[in-house]
């Protein structure tokens, strides 16, 4: 056989990576944060595909993170997306406040884990859904090759919200990234990353929309306070008076 | 330029079902007993009908059921009851204006449909032809189907099993030319007559002069030949759909598990499924009634997002609805009646299911989602005027509703009800006060709320109680 069947051959295999040729990276769609469309090789987030997202603990900016595209999608684009199984409610004010029309926003609240990710695979399945946020307490690899194969099927974009604990998991999608909280910044590193190398990126704050309304960081701090038993006598500062009859 | 329409040349199917009295019942599919269906003639029980396993076994119809017995002794034998093969004659009939408008009963086993007009739709005789004997093989249901211009021919070559269709009168009389005269239906003194006459097959009777039949046999001889070949027209009462569905079928051993109920409604949704069709309707609820045999029957309720009539989607949105209903006590009888039926854009590509990947629709998804989960656990939020945070939004699970913009800041995730700050948090916002609400006293809010940081940099949204200074700091929500 010679070199150039060869490499014939293994060019025709999609599920061999070769390490020193990178594929074509996926197609993707811009994240709205600069840095890190940068730091990805198709450019942002990858279309028709999984995401995974490790997350450290809820709450250090990684909702924001999928706001631009949420918006896009949903105003911009009038397309339909999906969150399965969030961890808290997602408050509709801050949400109108993200852009999101909040009519193309379907929530689904399954039961249990195995139904969240039932949800989740014919959601992405039926392309009818641009996005799928599910957040995922537990999930197998099996679980999440039927959620890759599914985003593929449907040419849906999938973000599946894990733990960082399960980071050393294995995983067949096709982007993965772990999220963490570093003095105030996102630390964003990627893990594996389909279709080129992936650079670690840092978004501070600032660099966030103003997803709920408030330019980041903002007022500085006054005297720190604890909770419950210590009160802490602040100066009263001037009380911005919300009235009935709100602006 | 004016089009004229191309005229359709009446071409009719006759459906016809030859195992109807062993098949009414919707026998699930892992059954593996031996079934025949006996009648009662004088004192004895003779088997009627045997199914392929009986049949295996040696049963033949026509045998003693005693005799049967004796050769298989695990055969279940079920009495024939025409009124529930009459009801699925029904049900077949009914189902079968998902292919034709004009729907023909001509008991006790055969439905006639006109499909001339419908072969443009489907693709071509084969095309539907096919269609029809998947969907009767999905219902597991045995189907012979003749094919002719005219419906008492093709009644005729349904039961006789030939099954080639036959598209012109040329063709026609071919193949009605070798086949016997008892497949007529004659009356007793001319079948005899014309045996005696040495007449056997159609073609042969054919030769003899219409005047001379007339006179040995009376005009009804004749009218029927004529029939055959179109020359007497056959006018034919189509069934008459009611103006809601409501249909039953029988469990052949009661139904422990909503598994076993699946290919039952597999049948009642094939019919409904005609019944929108020929209506024009959809329907947007839909109620499945589980009978019991000792307690009160079991209703379940399905509601779409958008009146429907396609049976994909009907049939899997059930589906997932009866796999998630707990049986109380076994089932006997399942019914499926029309709620709610509103009119349905009809898109002609649904017909043609096997024409390419059908594209679901978000009704579909949401659908299946609902059926699955309960219509509180899939919803879309929307925000309220309102500053009171724990009224200033809602779910809707239905329609969307537009909600006031503009809002200060407000945390994305907003806890089900306030948690007290258990870590040191830093104020990093000016206070937000909220008063309102102080008409009803159960709620009298007058909260300060804040943005404050923990020390890993997490923002959350807390609030101190106003008058009170001792006050606990309690977290609402989470910027994330």
């Amino acid at each position: 056989m010679t070199v150039a069947a060869l490499e014939a051959l293994l060019g025709a295999r999609t599920d061999i990576r070769r390490g020193d040729a990178p594929a074509d990276a996926l197609p993707a769609r811009a994240s709205g944060y600069a840095p890190l469309d940068a730091a990805l090789p198709g450019g942002g987030w990858p279309t028709s595909a999984v995401t995974e997202l490790l997350v450290e603990r809820t709450g250090i900016g990684e909702l924001s993170l999928l706001l631009p595209t949420l918006r896009v999608l949903t105003r911009d684009e009038g397309c339909d997306v999906a969150l399965v199984a969030p961890p808290h409610t997602p408050f509709a004010p801050a949400l109108v406040n993200a852009g999101i029309a909040l009519e193309r926003l379907l929530i689904i609240d399954p039961p249990g884990p195995s139904d969240a990710l039932w949800a989740s695979e014919r959601l992405l399945r039926s392309g009818r859904f641009a996005a799928v946020l599910l957040w995922a307490s537990r999930t197998t690899p099996a679980r999440q090759r039927r959620l890759q194969l599914a985003a593929v099927q449907g040419a849906s974009l999938g973000v599946v919200y894990r733990p960082i604990d399960q980071a050393a998991d294995h995983s067949p999608v096709a982007l993965r990234l772990m999220l963490r909280a570093l003095d105030g910044v996102l630390q964003i590193d990627p893990l594996k990353v389909r279709g080129g190398a992936g650079r670690a990126v840092a978004l501070a704050p600032q660099l966030f929309d103003d997803p709920q309304g408030v330019p980041w960081p903002i007022v500085a701090a006054t005297a720190p306070f604890t909770s419950a038993s210590t009160p802490t006598p602040t100066s009263e500062p001037r009380a911005r008076v919300v009235s009935l009859n709100r602006r | 330029m004016t089009a004229t329409p191309r005229p359709v040349r009446a071409l009719w199917s006759a459906l016809h079902y030859p195992a109807l009295p062993l098949e009414r019942l919707a026998l699930d599919e892992g059954e593996a007993r031996a079934h025949v269906v006996t009648h009662q003639q004088g004192s004895q029980r003779l088997v009627m009908q045997a199914d392929a396993r009986a049949v295996a076994l040696g049963v033949r119809s026509g045998l003693t059921l005693s005799g049967a017995r004796a050769i298989a002794p695990a055969l279940i034998a079920i009495e024939h009851d025409p009124d529930t093969v009459a009801t699925r004659l029904d049900q077949l009939s009914i189902g079968a204006y998902r292919y034709s408008s004009r729907v023909v009963l001509s008991a006790p086993d055969t439905v006639l449909i006109e499909i001339g007009a419908s072969l443009r739709l489907f693709g071509g005789l084969g095309a539907l032809l096919t269609r029809i004997r998947a969907d009767a093989a999905a219902e597991r249901t045995h189907l012979v189907i003749g094919t002719a211009p005219t419906a008492s021919a093709a009644r005729l070559l349904a039961r006789v099993a030939d099954e080639r269709p036959v598209r012109t009168a040329v063709a026609l009389t071919a193949a009605l030319a070798p086949l016997p005269i008892e497949s007529l239906p004659l009356e007793a003194r001319a079948a005899n007559g014309l045996r005696r006459s040495g007449v056997r097959t159609i073609d042969q009777l054919c030769a003899i002069a219409p005047a001379s039949l007339s006179r040995r046999f009376g005009h009804a001889l004749v009218d029927t030949l004529y029939r055959l070949d179109g020359r007497l027209p056959d006018p034919q009462v189509p069934v008459i759909v009611p103006p809601s569905f409501a249909q039953t079928v029988e469990l052949p051993l009661e139904a422990t598990s909503t598994g076993a109920l699946s290919f039952a409604l597999r049948r009642l949704i094939s019919a409904l499924a005609g019944f929108l069709r020929a209506r024009d309707l959809g329907a947007g609820a839909l109620v499945l009634v589980l009978r019991h045999r000792r307690r009160a029957p079991t209703r379940v309720r399905l509601r779409f997002t958008e009146p429907t009539s396609d049976q994909a989607h009907l049939g899997r949105t059930a589906d997932e609805r009866l796999a998630r209903t707990a049986l109380a006590e076994p089932v006997t009888h399942l019914s499926l009646e029309s709620d709610l039926l509103a009119a349905v854009e009809r898109d002609a590509i649904t017909l043609l299911d096997a024409a390419g990947p059908r594209r679901t629709s978000r009704a579909e998804v949401v659908d299946a989602l609902v059926a699955r989960f309960g219509r509180e656990r899939v919803y879309t939020v929307f925000a309220r005027d309102e500053h009171r945070p724990e009224h200033s939004w809602g779910k809707s699970s239905d329609t969307a509703v537009s909600g006031p913009a503009g809002w200060p800041a407000r945390p994305l995730w907003l806890l089900d009800s306030p948690v007290p700050a258990t870590t040191p948090l830093e104020i990093v916002s000016v206070p937000e006060r909220i008063e309102t609400g102080w008409w009803e006293p159960a709620s009298d809010t007058r909260r300060d709320y804040f943005i404050a940081r923990d020390p890993d940099g997490t923002y959350y949204w807390v609030f101190r109680h106003r008058d009170d200074m001792t006050s606990p700091v309690w977290v609402h929500g989470l910027f994330s």
